[in-house]
């Protein structure tokens, strides 16, 4: 009896699913474009594998790295400013067509000390302490550009982009990033 | 044709599993192509779950983040997509729960998903926005059912594995948001 009465909820329950396969289809059709930049910021995220040099003394360096941890502990006052956080990648978004509908040509970020940029395909822009993107050549069909910002401890940092048009300074914007806990839109 | 879409999805799971198996060796240009492979696929998941691109699209991150810090957990590479949900689904439900603490949890249920979704412009939108406000209405883990099931076509032990409940109170559950479902859609 329960196994006929379990049969027959099976069998409804097929019907049923038959009924959602029919109105989901356009959900189970859609197929969802990934945005431009997803990949770049995953890969941005996440952090080079750890290369241990220590060879066969690694014991040795480990052990005198945890007294010396033990002595920091015990020696100094805790705050959150002395624990050693891994960094973490913050994007700000800067889409060009807004821009160019203001006629504006060229926008460039300023970062304030202890903050770098990171990129994967250039590495080299973490030694620079500004970039600057020309909007004139940009295609219609990007929307976002992301510069992607890493600071060496947590707390708020104050971002400089300022905005050109035919190379006098029109507008100035200041974005506010707290580090290691949200991510920076503009 | 339904051979030639199986013998595609063989390649394409062939091909993620060799991609997984190096990528679990530290290999982050193998991890950047697994992104490439299935972003699409996580990210349609994330968009139903949460209804909003911005939260979708972090979610999406946050869930290839984790999971390329623990994938050399992952000890069968040809089970990587449910496990990539599995961790998607824990991290949706945290992130819920900590913007409940910070009485936060505000979903926009007014923006219409042609603004907030590029899709494929054969797409019946406004349908899909339908689905979208009738789905916003269930409960986050009776949505995640409902999106893994009848959205997604995993199987109700496949789905009991992501959502960590056996497969009888799946099909218990599934039984009756389906019907809640319908009646919803007949409402609305």
């Amino acid at each position: 009896m329960k196994s006929q009465n379990s049969k027959s909820k099976d069998a409804e329950n097929e019907a049923l699913s038959c009924r959602m396969k029919e109105l989901l289809k356009p959900a189970i059709e859609a197929q969802f474009q990934s945005p431009p930049f997803l990949k770049s910021r995953i890969i941005a995220r996440l952090s080079p594998p750890s290369r241990s040099t220590f060879g066969r003394w690694s014991w040795v360096a480990t052990a005198t790295v945890a007294m010396a941890l033990v002595w920091i502990l015990t020696n100094l006052n805790f705050s959150p400013t002395n624990v050693k956080v891994e960094p973490k990648p913050y994007v700000i978004h800067i889409d060009p067509q807004q821009l160019k509908a203001k006629n504006i040509d060229q926008a460039e970020v300023f970062l304030p000390d202890g903050v770098k940029f990171v990129s994967k395909r250039h590495a080299e822009v973490t030694l620079l302490r500004s970039l600057s993107v020309s909007l004139a050549n940009i295609e219609n069909s990007i929307t976002n550009i992301p510069f992607v910002v890493e600071a060496e401890r947590p707390g708020r940092k104050e971002i400089q982009i300022n905005f050109f048009r035919q190379g006098q300074i029109v507008e100035k914007k200041i974005v506010n990033i707290e580090f290691h806990k949200n991510t920076a839109e503009i | 044709m339904g051979s030639a879409l199986k013998k595609q999805d063989l390649q394409h799971n062939s091909e993620l599993n060799t991609l997984v198996i190096q990528a679990k060796q530290g290999d982050r240009d193998s991890f950047a192509k697994i992104v490439e492979l299935t972003s699409h696929r996580l990210l349609k998941f994330c968009i139903f779950i949460c209804g909003q691109k911005q939260t979708a699209e972090d979610l999406v991150q946050d869930a290839y983040v984790k999971a390329f810090r623990k994938l050399h957990q992952l000890q069968r590479p040809e089970t990587f997509m449910g496990w990539l949900f599995q961790i998607t689904k824990n991290l949706f439900l945290d992130q819920l729960r900590s913007r409940q603490k910070e009485d936060q949890a505000t979903i926009d249920v007014d923006n219409d998903l042609e603004n907030i979704i590029s899709c494929d412009p054969t797409t019946d939108i406004e349908k899909l926005n339908s689905i979208r406000k009738i789905l916003l209405q269930f409960e986050p883990d009776e949505r995640l059912l409902l999106v893994l099931i009848d959205i997604e076509g995993h199987s109700y032990e496949e789905a009991a594995q992501i959502v960590s409940k056996s497969e009888s109170s799946v099909k218990s559950n599934i039984y009756r948001i389906r019907q809640e479902f319908i009646k919803k859609w007949s409402d609305s």
